[in-house]
């Protein structure tokens, strides 16, 4: 039986206290290679906090297992490595395994597309552009590869953002709200491509996103992440997701 | 390792382009206050300096001599041993003054009458390395040189004389009641510069210079053609010597050396220290003024680069998100002002280039070839870059290190 790339098990993020007190459990979340998930749910319900967990950027409060499992790898305690204070192993991690797509692109506004879709390759000491060349031309941003990020659109962001993700082939692709900034008909186009694109290279996909709708017309399986104090369970293979707030 | 240093230099370099008012702003602050120090410390160099050399450059000023004759007797031993002192340039044994007073009559001009084209001169030892012989000395020194000297400039001038000419050298002595006088000839080898030696000197070997003492302590010199009297014992050592300190600076502590040794030596110690005060004092002034203007720098470098990357966390934290660790983060603003450290210092050499040119040009008439009034040599200016390099870095990599530990989440909730 495949492994799965990210086990998580009784994982728990807890936020400052007072007023803005924000928890979230995790009990069971198992992502496998290939799969494509959505995490849907209203605003606040932790979707992000649970990327942020996933991106490694994040430190659990506390889980009872978080590893990650990259293929011809051997597992990684990530609670340990956050314990022992890894953050730059960490971050070696997330640079070799993962891609990320932020909400509104996330580009390096000093750095040019091509610099930025080339900026994970070269942090790795990987040859450039390599297979980003053959990206660029099939996500249509080939041509903007000079330009600074403000001197093109919020849409072709996103693509150059989705490049950059998937430049250094990572296993898995994260991506926060990738369409929330774009117009129905565009965010219909970014989702399929991201979709598309991850599935070319066998990457597994996590999105966050509001649009319930348009997860379920992209194929992706969708997650629920509900608000309030009641928990709920979401099953993904053997996963789920409980957040409280 | 070198693609890691080309991508950090290529990062720092696209965010300086693209924020280029930025950067222009912070090279013409670092520009602004480093011309400034630049030219002020040239002028010192150049005016302090050019006087500090013309005085090294006249051995007069270097010169140590003992006050007093037959207090002490210095042998070959106490000469190696001053001669290997990296504080000395140049000593010299000497004869006693009298004894070395020769009288020179031009060739065919017949016997001394202390008229013109004759001389009553002081006859001195020299030798290669000698300041005030240089580049002369070599054909005096030696069997060779032994019918040769170098005379002071007026010295040839009372004799009527120039290089290349031949002169008649007179001494006498009393012995056994009777006064016995001597000729040899002489060939003048050179005539000094009037600034090397204003009195009245003739310079040559010190066999030469020994051979006379000889003749007038009543002893045989043949090899001047005095046969008559004992032979001159082998000489031990000399009542006298002629020193010359490797710099004006030098000049001090030898004579405290040789008081502390019992031995009153006369110096030109007054003069110097006036010229070495006046460097001293300004100096301190020019140190006063660059540790207010550092103390200014570091603090705007400081506030200018905190406030860059507090503006720049979005975009560290997109890096972090990447891959870039907290080295990467550190390295960041570090690499960054290292640039503008460099290009600062670059602008601020060539506006005091310009500067020094004209104020150069100003004085002019007041500096001989190869002086100036405001000068400062490369490594003058590559130290200038330096410490403006490290006091760029230092305030860099203090906030660098203190934003390392960004909250890489909390900054892309704001994206």
């Amino acid at each position: 039986m495949t492994a799965p790339l990210v086990d998580i098990e009784n994982c728990i993020h807890e936020r400052a206290a007072g007023a803005d007190r924000f928890r979230l459990a995790v009990d069971r979340f198992a992502l496998f290679p290939g799969d494509q998930i959505a995490l849907v749910g209203p605003s606040g319900c932790g979707k992000s906090t649970m990327l942020d967990l996933l991106s490694l950027i994040l430190a659990p409060t506390a889980a009872a297992r978080f590893a990650l499992s990259m293929p011809g790898r051997a597992a990684v305690d990530v609670m340990a490595l956050w314990r022992g204070g890894g953050r730059d192993r960490l971050t070696a991690l997330r640079a070799a395994h993962m891609g990320y797509v932020l909400q509104t692109g996330g580009l390096v506004p000093f750095l040019s597309v091509r610099e930025n879709i080339l900026l994970t390759r070269r942090a790795l000491g990987l040859p450039c552009p390599g297979p980003a060349e053959t990206l660029m031309e099939w996500l249509g941003v080939a041509e903007l590869g000079r330009r600074l990020p403000r001197q093109i659109s919020i849409g072709q962001r996103q693509r150059v953002a989705i490049a950059r993700a998937l430049a250094h082939r990572p296993a898995l692709i994260l991506a926060d709200e990738p369409t929330a900034s774009l117009d129905p008909s565009l965010a219909e186009g970014t989702m399929a491509l991201l979709s598309a694109v991850a599935r070319h290279q066998g990457a597994a996909l996590v999105v966050v996103t509001h649009d319930h709708a348009l997860a379920e017309r992209t194929g992706l399986t969708v997650v629920e992440c509900r608000a309030g104090t009641g928990a709920s369970t979401i099953r993904h293979e053997a996963a789920s997701v409980e957040a409280a707030a | 390792m070198m693609p890691r240093i080309v991508q950090l230099f290529r990062l720092a370099l696209s965010d300086l382009r693209v924020e280029w008012p930025m950067a222009l702003c912070q090279i013409i602050a670092i520009a602004a206050v480093l011309t400034p120090l630049l030219v002020l410390s040239g002028l010192q160099q150049g005016a302090i300096g050019t006087l500090i050399d013309r005085l090294n450059r006249d051995p007069a000023m270097r010169l140590v001599v003992p006050e007093v004759t037959g207090g002490h007797r210095f042998d070959s031993a106490w000469f190696a041993t001053m001669a290997a002192r990296p504080d000395v340039d140049f000593v010299m044994p000497a004869t006693r003054q009298i004894a070395g007073q020769i009288d020179l009559l031009r060739a065919g001009e017949g016997t001394p009458s202390n008229g013109r084209g004759e001389a009553r001169v002081t006859l001195l030892p020299t030798a290669p390395g000698d300041p005030v012989t240089e580049p002369h000395a070599a054909s005096v020194a030696g069997a060779a040189g032994m019918g040769t000297v170098i005379l002071s400039a007026r010295a040839a001038d009372r004799l009527g004389v120039a290089s290349g000419a031949e002169v008649t050298a007179y001494a006498e002595r009393t012995r056994g009641g009777r006064t016995e006088p001597l000729a040899f000839p002489l060939r003048v080898q050179a005539v000094l510069p009037m600034q090397r030696d204003g009195g009245m000197s003739a310079f040559g070997s010190l066999a030469l210079v020994q051979a006379v003492q000889d003749f007038r302590d009543g002893s045989a010199a043949p090899a001047l053609g005095a046969t008559a009297g004992e032979p001159a014992a082998a000489v031990a050592d000399y009542p006298l010597f002629r020193l010359y300190a490797r710099s004006i600076r030098d000049v001090q502590k030898l004579a405290a050396d040789f008081q502390a040794n019992g031995l009153a030596v006369a110096t030109r110690h007054a003069e110097i220290a006036s010229t070495l005060t006046l460097d001293r004092n300004l100096r301190a002034i020019l140190l006063i003024i660059a540790a207010l203007s550092v103390a200014g720098y570091v603090v705007a470098v400081t506030a200018s680069q905190w406030g860059n990357l507090r503006r720049k966390r979005r975009d560290l934290a997109i890096l972090n998100l990447t891959g870039y660790g907290s080295g990467w983060l550190v390295a960041f603003p570090v690499a960054q002002a290292a640039l503008l450290a460099l290009v600062g210092s670059v602008v601020a050499t060539a506006a005091f280039a310009g500067t020094a040119l004209i104020i150069n040009g100003h004085f002019q008439e007041s500096v001989t070839a190869g002086e100036a009034a405001c000068r400062l040599t490369a490594p003058d200016l590559l130290a200038a870059a330096a410490l403006t390099l490290a006091l760029s870095l230092l305030p860099a990599a203090a906030i660098g290190l203190a934003c390392r530990r960004i909250e890489t989440s909390e900054e892309l909730r704001s994206v």
